[in-house]
């Protein structure tokens, strides 16, 4: 069945990805048709009602700075916020926010519903509508072909997901939704590469049957953490979570159960996260650990609902209920639904350009889990570019491609262009080098010329950010001006600024600086925090800057699509099919595919620079 | 230094000495290389049938079809040979007629001349080895004693390159607990405890001074040592260089000032290669080209790395005292024993010889020895440093590791630990070529002859 509707851009999935691609198009002034089985389910939390988190937090202050939604969404959901690793240095801190699952949802919703230009209709894409090797359009389960200029893919776990619990599985999506079956296989006959994937999810727990006095309570900041700017002005009520642990009783019964688990009789055939196993891989793996942490974190505010983190599980129903019924607190505990795992199908993001475009298929983009990410941050960042980039392509212009020096999220489309997926990618502070440079705290400044050039926040906040940064270097000459009284000795303050336990945020700091100082740290703390980490950080800041200057160069010797690495044979031969398979866009991106030696660069370096 | 594409040409050069020889070698390498040497031979089809790594007696034939030379040709089949590339080597007479007449014909068929050090280049791109295995060819081609060779061998089989691949190694483990500490902060235990991390920061950091101290080995085995004689005129510094030679090198004569001009020799001791200079006698109040003369053996002494300052012992003990800033490697010796006096001589607190009896040169060879060689003399088998470049990069990533040091003494933060230890594995990997600039290839493979 044809329809007449003819858009600029078409968005198959409303998941974290979805949302923020057909959002970000939608503004950029696209017309735009988000594509989803269940309109009423957007940007559901499939897992762990939380976002943020180590260096997930950055993803999402980076696509708040640049215009993205998940920011604001999870500010007006928050009902507990932290900033994590704060035993750790400013560069690594993190926001974590617990969201009210519900209340998630349908903020997210209503903002959709807000964006002039952006359709939505339910169905489940079962093909591509192709014009040559470009994708233009999509056809429903239904019948329906919708036309469009550009199509981002985000089908989440969808795609051919098959749901396991013990012994029994089932075709789903997530537990009780249908998976999307079809558009998988389509894209796997059109050519594209294909792996099967697997996560897990922990059992959702009634909090009613819980007793909390026998668990640690963990409560909010005091502070307010925010991810967005301008924040909201109220915050949620905030409610607690809970510390308990396994015990040696409750490793018994996992193992009891273990040949009746998906994961270990061989049903489960998809490659799962390492970092974050399920409980039954943490008790094989770690034998020697007597206990494992879990958090019982709450779902919502007007909900008794628990999910309990660090139980992911796909052991069957009753040996989950009796070895969660061992855990301090949870000796009577009703399980309102058991963990399962979902295995899923997803394309090797080495398939796609920096722009997250196809190769193969011009104008199709795919965004999220299909690329073998995991985690919302990760599927929304990626459904951000792939927007923007949409857009963009439609309006003849280049496409935004973040550096590795830029963003966490320029680390994220990096990693997933240019390394093979061996489990479900999870961003990681460990993955950014320039992790100095890429704080949670600077995201918005450091992020201002690239948010200009998308063209999504309004200009009262570029020029906010302008005069923050203006606030920051004035306030920096302070801090270099300045000499305070320590200990009967006169210090310069940048001298005294760079002790570790010492910060202006702190009362001792703050009392022995001028009047002038004080009046501009209260007038902006976050420029002041700013410039006091530039003081804090002095010399590595800089080195930091030499490296990304020596990366600058190599990714300035760009590599046409056109290269052909069979005619280079000085070039190992698993350089050389790795390159003439995945066509980096620069010698930078060439250098970290793995099977490219240092040697190799030097030969394409050389053999550049001789053009 | 090169200004083509090193995947496409095929680079012809002669291997051996120019000039008349027993034997010439001309090498070629690349894509084109075998089919290039078949050109040049009577029956193509054998050479272009021969196996890799055999060797096949060839006629090595003109345009007209005269035969040139009766040769052999050595086949070798990438990524098997030297270059890791196709590549053959011809065994001509060493007339340099026949060989000027083979190259033309390479030319001719398609190779073109290879640039100095372009066959080592190649073999480096090509992964054969890494940049110090690469730097240990030209060496081993250079070096001009036992000590040198020896050094340059062990290079070459990569004794440098293991230990600092295993020192890289250690830094870059640690590096990556620091970093998934990052993440996994909430895991109760530390991945590395602060304590076992200094430890292993300061045996780290120990090692690279043990290998930044080798530099004066393995520069002393690859250059061998400049040894300077010097003094106040006519005290015998010419007797005692002839002495130390064993030959009448440098003129002597009674008359003060007699060296203007340095001399220069080269000696092997012990397998040391050592240069020994005798300079002009140094004096305060010379005017004219003595003054000059003077100024001269003063930097001549400045450079060395030992001085042997001569005193003449029958002039007593008041007499000019060697330079200060040479103190560290400044031999006293006192010239004359056979004319002084016994008391003279036990007031001395050198070494007494007499450079004209020969008596004490033994010793002053010995002491010298003792004076530019380091603990444990030239043993050259672990994998010294022998470039500055590899010095300069060792003393950087030491810097990087007392950076670390003190950020856990102040306990500054792990971030910043973390990238501390990066840059020192980053720096200790530029030694072994890793993502190489241009211009440090070039400035590498500079150094070599062309052939090689």
């Amino acid at each position: 069945m044809r329809t007449d509707q003819n858009y600029d851009v078409i968005v198959v999935g409303g998941g974290h990805a979805g949302c923020e691609a057909a959002s970000a198009a939608a503004r950029l002034g696209c017309s735009v048709l988000l594509v989803t089985q269940n309109p009423s389910a957007l940007a559901r939390m499939s897992c762990n009602p939380a976002i943020g988190g180590l260096a997930k937090g950055h993803l999402v202050r980076e696509m708040d700075a640049l215009g993205g939604l998940m920011g604001r969404v999870t500010d007006r959901s928050a009902i507990q916020s932290r900033m994590l690793n704060r035993s750790k240095g400013p560069a690594v801190w993190s926001p974590r926010a617990q969201c009210d699952r519900r209340r998630y949802t349908e903020v997210m919703t209503a903002m959709i519903a807000a964006t002039p230009g952006l359709e939505m209709a339910a169905g489940e894409a079962v093909r591509l509508i192709l014009d040559g090797d470009r994708a233009a359009g999509i056809v429903t389960r239904a019948g329906e072909e919708y036309r469009g200029r550009r199509v981002i893919l985000a089908g989440g776990t969808f795609w051919n997901g098959l749901i396991h619990i013990g012994e029994w599985s089932r075709p789903a999506g997530r537990i009780h939704e249908e998976p999307a079956v079809g558009l998988s296989d389509h894209l796997a006959a059109l050519g594209l590469r294909r792996l099967r994937l697997k996560t897990g999810t922990p059992p959702r727990l009634d909090g009613r049957t819980i007793d909390f006095s026998r668990t640690d309570r963990q409560d909010s900041d005091p502070e307010p953490v925010w991810f967005s700017h301008p924040p909201p002005e109220e915050r949620l009520p905030q409610v607690p979570c809970w510390l308990t642990s396994t015990n040696a009783c409750t490793h018994e019964i996992l193992r009891g159960g273990l040949d009746r688990s998906p994961l270990y009789t061989g049903r489960i055939q998809g490659i799962g996260p390492r970092y974050c196993p399920s409980i039954e891989d943490k008790i094989v793996r770690f034998t020697d650990k007597e206990r494992h942490q879990l958090f019982l974190e709450p779902e919502g505010l007007d909900t008794d609902e628990y999910y309990i983190n660090g139980f992911a599980t796909s052991l069957p129903e009753d040996v989950q209920i009796a070895a969660l019924r061992t855990v301090p607190g949870l000796e009577q505990v009703v399980v309102n639904r058991p963990g399962y795992a979902v295995e899923y199908d997803m394309f090797p993001a080495d398939q796609l350009r920096p722009s997250l475009e196809c190769r193969a298929l011009e104008h199709l983009y795919l965004a999220g889990q299909v690329n073998g990410t995991s985690g919302y941050e990760e599927a929304a960042a990626q459904g951000f570019m792939a927007g923007v980039n949409a857009a963009r392509s439609l309006h003849g212009r280049d496409p935004v491609v973040l550096g590795r020096n830029q963003a966490y999220i320029g680390v994220l489309m990096d990693d997933l262009i240019t390394k093979v997926p061996e489990e479900p990618y999870r961003m990681f502070t460990s993955r950014a080098e320039f992790r100095l440079l890429l704080r949670q705290d600077n995201a918005r400044q450091r992020l201002l010329d690239v948010a200009r050039e998308i063209a999504l926040q309004p200009d009262a906040e570029i020029q906010a950010v302008e005069a923050s940064l203006q606030r920051q270097a004035q306030i920096r000459q302070v801090l270099e001006r300045e000499r305070v009284r320590v200990e009967d000795q006169c210090l310069p303050l940048a001298k005294y600024l760079r002790r570790p336990e010492v910060s202006l945020q702190g009362e001792a700091a703050y009392n022995l600086v001028s009047a002038e100082l004080q009046t501009l740290v209260r007038w902006d703390p976050e420029a002041a925090f700013q410039a006091e980490l530039e003081i804090k950080y002095d010399g590595y800041l800089t080195r930091q800057e030499a490296n990304v200057e020596a990366l600058r160069r190599l990714e300035a010797l760009k590599l046409p699509e056109s290269f052909d690495y069979a005619r280079l044979k000085a070039l190992s031969a698993e350089a050389r099919q790795v390159l003439q398979q995945r066509k980096p866009a620069t010698l930078g991106q060439a250098s970290r595919i793995p099977g490219v030696r240092a040697s190799d660069v030097t030969i394409i370096m050389v053999h550049l620079r001789r053009g | 230094m090169r200004s083509n594409t090193p995947d496409e040409e095929t680079i012809a050069a002669l291997a051996t000495p120019r000039g008349v020889g027993a034997i010439a070698i001309v090498r070629l390498s690349g894509p084109r290389a075998l089919e290039v040497a078949a050109g040049l031979v009577r029956r193509p089809d054998k050479l272009r049938a021969c196996a890799t790594h055999r060797l096949l007696p060839v006629d090595i034939v003109l345009e007209d079809g005269s035969t040139l030379d009766q040769a052999l040709c050595a086949v070798f089949r990438r990524p098997h040979g030297y270059t890791g590339e196709d590549a053959a080597e011809i065994y001509l007479h060493g007339s340099p007629y026949i060989v000027d007449r083979t190259l033309e014909r390479c030319f001719a068929l398609g190779a073109r001349p290879a640039q100095p050090g372009e066959f080592t280049l190649r073999a480096y791109l090509n992964g054969r080895f890494d940049l110090a295995q690469a730097e240990a060819v030209a060496d081993l081609i250079a070096a001009g004693s036992e000590t040198a060779h020896r050094t340059a061998m062990a290079q070459r089989e990569g004794a440098l390159s293991r230990r600092l691949g295993s020192l890289r190694e250690r830094l870059t483990r640690l590096c990556g607990l620091l970093e998934l500490e990052f993440d996994f902060s909430d895991q109760e235990a530390p991945l590395v405890e602060p304590t076992t991390l200094k430890e292993e920061l300061t045996s780290v950091d120990g090692e690279l001074q043990v290998l930044e101290a080798s530099f004066t080995r393995g520069r002393l085995a690859r250059e061998g040592a400049v040894v300077a004689l010097a003094g106040a005129p006519n005290v015998g510094k010419s007797t005692l260089f002839n002495a130390l030679l064993g030959e009448d090198r440098a003129i002597v004569d009674a008359t003060p000032g007699t060296t203007r001009d340095a001399v220069e020799a080269v000696v092997e001791w012990d397998g040391l290669v050592l240069r020994l200079v005798d300079t002009a006698g140094q004096a305060g109040h010379f005017q004219g080209p003595d003054r000059q003369a003077s100024d001269r053996a003063r930097i001549a002494a400045r450079a060395a790395d030992a001085v042997l300052w001569v005193w003449d012992l029958t002039k007593g003990v008041d007499q000019d005292p060697p330079p200060p800033e040479l103190a560290d490697r400044t031999l006293l010796v006192g010239n004359k024993a056979d004319l002084a006096f016994r008391p003279q001589i036990a007031a001395f607190p050198g070494l007494a010889v007499s450079a004209l009896k020969g008596h004490g040169v033994e010793k002053v060879k010995e002491a010298i020895l003792r004076l530019v060689l380091p603990d444990g003399g030239l043993q050259t088998a672990d994998g010294p440093l022998t470039r500055e470049r590899h010095c300069e990069a060792v003393r950087r990533a030491r810097d990087d590791l007392s950076r670390g040091l003190a950020v856990i003494r102040d306990d500054r933060g792990q971030e910043l630990l973390a990238q501390d230890l990066r840059e020192a594995a980053t720096h200790l990997g530029e030694i072994l070529g890793e993502i190489t600039p241009d211009d440090v290839l070039n400035r590498v493979f500079a150094d070599f002859c062309i052939g090689k």
